[in-house]
């Protein structure tokens, strides 16, 4: 029972009613600080306020176009540089020669952080699309390239061994074996990338766009409207918890033997 | 004499994948005839930089304003998140009031809210250090709230049969502990601190390495974007390396276990 050491025991209600106090507190503590201590709307509005801005938003048109360029540049980015990364972290943990000479190089270009890039992808890319796209995919790929060598690094040598031994070929190994065991890694990759597309991608948007809720925030910031800013934002935590819990279930489906309970 | 060469070694395996990364840059570039204005090749780059860093200095401006942000943000953030992190891993009525908070934290892409920060903040250092302390936060928190927690059992249960109180079993037991898992912890949050700097030095468009990366690839200067990617890519690694070198000389007894 070292549960008590970290403070008395708690009914079984607590685990409940706790959270709902805390929200209740925070909303509170903000609505507070909207009326009594900024009492300007433009900088932080209530709680209702916010959300009637983010309902009037979504109810009335312009929402769609920003949350579609948003998505299409997003996830199209993850699906091109987790698809390739994948595939290069597969070859490359594979193939002896090209991990002692490209993985240390990849390690080495991460010490930089990959937003810094964005800039140099929008002259590269033009505005629009193409350099989110662009951009997303660029910073995924890496990511994922790390996570699926490491993983093909993971792989039990007995298995392996007893794959050989039954004579599965070299690419038989790679696949059945390997790969396979690599999936947890892989998956956590997949996690990492998904936190990181939409960061990517509305930095982009920040630098230059002319669609997006990044350029959304951006635009409602030049105008001074916290409020657009709040429901922008709303907007783009909802996105990425979505995508967040998307992957995670995945991960759960598809590496199912590592979340079995012994 | 031994020793010497060994040292000698080590540093020469920790740059050959810089020098491999630059000559097939250099190759790259080469091969396929990329024009400056798109990618300027090593030499070019090289160029930039002794005239930014040695002979015009121009560069040591940026340098300094972002390493300034950076590092208050890095402490403010990571000083917050170790004592939060604490106190919710050592009360767990105050991590369940808390936990809605926590979600609400980590779910925000903190990037996203840069311009709010501008906007509540002001220009220059004081936006910039608030973004950077908000990014690192949370993954030190993790590490923190998870090393507290993961204290063995065994050794609580001996603080408690020796009578010892809560602060006494914190300092003594639990936070040793989690001394590991704090500066992993630290090593993740450097690298975002920096990200957290460059977002908002991209939006102010005052000063720093982000603003000149910005500023110059606006103008096609790709060879001076680079040359400040480049220092940026630096600070990274050494703040990698020198948090990698405290955690292995502080918690000397896990050695390289957790690395990877």
């Amino acid at each position: 029972m070292t549960d008590s050491a970290y403070g008395a025991e708690l009914p079984p209600w607590a685990r409940v009613v706790l959270p709902v106090v805390g929200l209740a507190l925070l909303v509170a503590l903000w609505q507070l600080l909207a009326v009594a201590v900024v009492a300007d709307s433009t900088l932080l509005p209530t709680p209702l306020q916010m959300a009637s801005n983010l309902w009037n938003w979504i109810a009335g048109g312009g929402f769609l176009q920003h949350l579609l360029a948003t998505l299409a540049g997003t996830l199209g980015g993850l699906a091109i540089g987790a698809s390739l990364g994948f595939a290069a972290g597969v070859l490359v943990g594979e193939v002896k020669a090209l991990d002692r000479s490209v993985y240390p190089m990849v390690l080495a270009l991460q010490a930089m952080p990959v937003v810094a890039i964005a800039p140099l992808v929008i002259v590269w890319f033009g505005i629009g699309l193409a350099s989110k796209v662009a951009l997303v995919a660029i910073g995924t790929f890496f990511v994922m390239f790390v996570h699926t060598v490491s993983g093909m690094h993971a792989a039990a040598a007995e298995l392996i061994d007893m794959c050989r031994a039954f004579g599965g070929t070299r690419w038989r190994i790679v696949f059945a074996v390997k790969v396979r065991l690599a999936l947890n890694y892989v998956f956590s990759g997949l996690e990492v990338c998904a936190a990181l597309s939409f960061i990517l991608c509305v930095v982009g948007e920040f630098i230059a766009a002319d669609n997006g809720l990044g350029y959304y925030i951006k635009a409602s910031s030049s105008n001074i409207d916290a409020a657009g800013m709040f429901a922008a934002v709303a907007v783009l935590a909802a996105l990425a918890s979505l995508l967040a819990l998307v992957v995670r279930v995945a991960h759960r489906r598809v590496v199912f033997w590592q979340f079995r309970k012994p | 004499m031994g020793g010497l060469s060994l040292v000698a070694g080590t540093a020469l395996r920790r740059l050959l994948p810089f020098a491999l990364l630059v000559a097939l840059w250099w190759l790259l570039v080469w091969a396929l005839g990329v024009p400056e204005r798109l990618m300027p090749s090593p030499p070019e780059v090289a160029q930039r930089l002794y005239l930014g860093l040695v002979a015009d200095g121009d560069m040591w401006t940026h340098v300094g304003a972002t390493l300034r942000a950076t590092l208050l943000g890095f402490a403010i953030g990571s000083l917050l998140a170790v004592a939060v992190g604490s106190l919710l891993a050592m009360s767990r009525t105050l991590e369940l009031l808390c936990y809605p908070a926590v979600v609400l934290i980590q779910s925000v892409p903190k990037v996203a809210i840069a311009p709010l920060v501008l906007l509540w903040m002001g220009f220059e250092l004081r936006s910039t250090a608030t973004l950077v302390a908000l990014i690192c936060f949370f993954p030190v928190f993790v590490g923190t709230f998870v090393g507290v927690r993961a204290a063995p059992p065994v050794l609580l249960d001996l603080f408690r049969t020796l009578n010892a109180g809560r602060l006494r079993t914190f300092l003594h037991c639990n936070l040793p502990n989690a001394a590991g898992s704090i500066l992993a912890g630290l090593q993740v949050g450097w690298g975002f601190a920096l990200v957290g700097c460059v977002v908002m030095e991209f939006i102010t468009g005052t000063g720093g390495t982000g603003f000149l990366i910005d500023n110059s690839a606006n103008a096609l200067d790709t060879r001076t974007a680079v040359a400040a990617m480049v220092l940026l890519g630096v600070l990274g690694y050494l703040g990698g390396s020198l948090l990698h070198l405290a955690r292995r000389r502080l918690i000397f007894w896990e050695g390289d276990r957790h690395d990877g």
